[in-house]
């Protein structure tokens, strides 16, 4: 079955494109060259990178799959409430401007890798620096499956426009795909994500600003689209008002938990300065842009009727843009607009891994043996990015595509639960160690019982479908709930803790959050 | 508590202010080139935030410079 302009040539950009990817990707380990035996060497690029360069690795690791697939596909099905994405990534970047300037600071003077490092000197805990160090992974490994489906479903559309229908072929060009990365991330590290991260950006722009102004030429407009759309369903053109704290917690709890997510907190600690680090925070918003406007294809998708007919046809939504692209656009660029989605789910999956190698090998491992020397830590954290990676690719192999959407939610929900132990205690040591492990515990069951409770007992779904709970006949994101009762969980313990004699004994000084100390050597 | 913050904090409330006044930004009218006023609104709106945002990182006296202890 033809697919719109899908032909060869399509697939030979494709293919060059990768391959440049990929050469990119090896040659980063040159790059800025420095001791790849090191840990902030490999997985922070030995905190070196600059303003534009931080911009750019920023841009590529938090605008991703969830951006180029799944946002759009909620807006396809959903209509404006997934618009809410865009004031997330605007709130996502205060929320940034607040803590990481902090976290940094007090990483380079101690020489911290992950921000579990961070909590276990803060609170001099080692079960609470374990806590947040496993929710990273748990919430990160569906993250990493979400960038596997975008790469799956681009390669579907690209397979089923050359006539190729076969599960197989998708599965092992993923597989050819994982190996490259896996190879270039063990032997270059975070330089060879950043590199490949400019080249990502160039090529999504090029796109996104491309199909933008070329689709509604073309169909005459966004009016026909938001007509053909609006008469389907009255959820297109403006927000419905029952909908409106659904939109705004979504926002608000999505933006507490973009930077507690491993690989963002990692991406911030590869800056070589607090001042940069803050500018490229603030350009960030930008990107947001890019954002909000593939979010509108999932409304384009609407006037351009072979590509409704497609995704009503396959019955799944997270092929809107690749299909969208591939029947309005010429072959030769389709080639370079599904390599951009492809390598853009690539580029963050690899820094993900890079991150939760870093919490597995540092705050777990290195727990439980700690005479492990620096250069095993090192080698663990490359081998394991390797093996989540991979881990990754069989679940989406295993399971169905929706349920890796699903669990990414769920994700989002449960990182949220570390927000007192990471961003709180960067500005108050009077937070107790065994109260902000009770919060945790109490948020982390709230949130996953409220879940169960709304999308199996209530609504009798088959599977997680919904992440808001009517509370007071008001739609609210699960993740703000549960974060209210840990949060009273933390507060309240620890100010019963404080009244029954317990002082903070954190090991950092306030100075060393605040300025970078310069050792006399 | 130092200017740095204080600039974020005021600028973070003045963003949820501009992406929360529902009756202000959710219409369709005036469209502009065919898109309702609800979703170029929000686009226009992440311009201001570059805008805020660079400004109150400008601040840089906010932290305390090694006037400490030690």
């Amino acid at each position: 079955m033809a697919i719109g302009n899908i032909d060869y040539v399509s697939l030979a950009v494709f293919i060059i494109l990768f391959a440049v990817f990929a050469f990119l990707g090896f040659y980063g380990a040159r790059f800025r060259k420095g001791d790849l035996k090191q840990i902030e060497e490999w997985s922070l690029g030995g905190r070196r990178l600059g303003t534009i360069l931080v911009w750019f690795l920023l841009g590529a690791d938090l605008f991703t799959a969830y951006t180029f697939i799944a946002v759009p596909a909620g807006v396809f099905g959903s209509g404006s409430l997934y618009f809410f994405a865009v004031p997330y990534v605007a709130w996502g970047f205060f929320v940034a401007l607040l803590t990481m300037p902090r976290l940094w600071t007090v990483s380079r003077n101690r020489h911290y890798v992950t921000a579990a490092d961070f909590v276990k000197d803060r609170f001099n805990s080692k079960s609470l620096a374990m806590a947040v160090a496993l929710t990273g992974i748990v919430a990160e490994l569906p993250y990493i499956a979400l960038q596997i489906v975008g790469m799956e479903a681009v390669l579907e559309i690209l397979l089923l426009g050359l006539g190729v229908s076969s599960k197989v072929v998708t599965e092992l060009s993923l597989v050819l795909a994982f190996i490259v990365l896996a190879a270039f991330t063990f032997t270059s590290g975070l330089r060879g994500a950043a590199l490949t991260g400019i080249f990502k950006d160039v090529l999504v722009w090029l796109t996104v600003i491309t199909v933008i102004i070329a689709v509604p030429l073309q169909i005459g407009g966004f009016s026909h689209a938001f007509t053909v759309a609006q008469s389907t369903k009255k959820i297109f053109e403006t927000l419905p008002p029952s909908l409106y704290t659904a939109y705004f917690s979504l926002a608000l709890g999505s933006a507490f938990a973009l930077y507690l997510y491993p690989h963002a907190i990692n991406g911030s600690l590869s800056s070589n300065d607090k001042q940069k680090l803050k500018y490229s925070t603030s350009l960030l918003p930008i990107y947001g842009i890019g954002l909000a406007l593939i979010a509108l294809f999932g409304i384009l998708v609407y006037g351009v009727p072979g590509a409704l007919t497609l995704i009503k046809h396959t019955g799944n939504a997270a092929l809107a843009v690749p299909a969208l692209i591939s029947y309005t656009m010429p072959d030769w660029f389709i080639g370079i607009a599904l390599s951009a989605i492809f390598i853009g789910g690539l580029v963050p999956a690899a820094i993900m891994a890079i991150a939760i190698a870093n919490l597995f090998a540092r705050n777990v491992v290195k727990e439980i043996n700690p005479n492990m020397s620096p250069r095993t830590e090192t080698a663990l954290a490359k081998w394991m990015s390797t093996v989540f990676k991979f881990l990754a690719l069989g679940f989406v192999f295993v399971v169905p595509a929706s349920y890796a959407i699903q669990l990414q939610l769920l994700g989002g929900i449960i990182i949220s639960q570390t927000l007192p132990a990471v961003f709180l205690a960067l500005f108050t040591e009077k937070l107790e160690p065994k109260s902000t492990l009770a919060g945790w515990a109490g948020g982390i069951i709230t949130a996953v019982g409220l879940a169960y409770y709304r999308n199996f007992v209530q609504l009798h779904q088959t599977s997680f479908t919904t992440s808001l709970y009517p509370l007071f006949g008001h739609f609210l994101y699960m993740a703000l709930i549960a974060l209210g009762v840990n949060l009273a969980i933390t507060l309240i313990g620890s100010a019963i803790a404080y009244a029954l004699g317990w002082r903070p004994k954190s090991a950092i000084n306030k100075q060393e959050l605040e300025v970078v100390i310069q050792k006399a050597s | 508590m130092n200017v740095y913050y204080l600039a974020v904090g005021i600028t973070f409330l003045i963003d949820i202010i501009l992406y929360s006044v529902f009756s202000v930004f959710n219409k369709v009218q005036p469209e502009l080139l065919g898109l309702p006023f609800f979703y170029w609104y929000q686009i226009l709106m992440l311009v201001v935030t570059t805008v805020l945002m660079i400004g109150a990182s400008t601040i840089k006296n906010g932290e305390v410079k090694g006037s400490g202890n030690r």
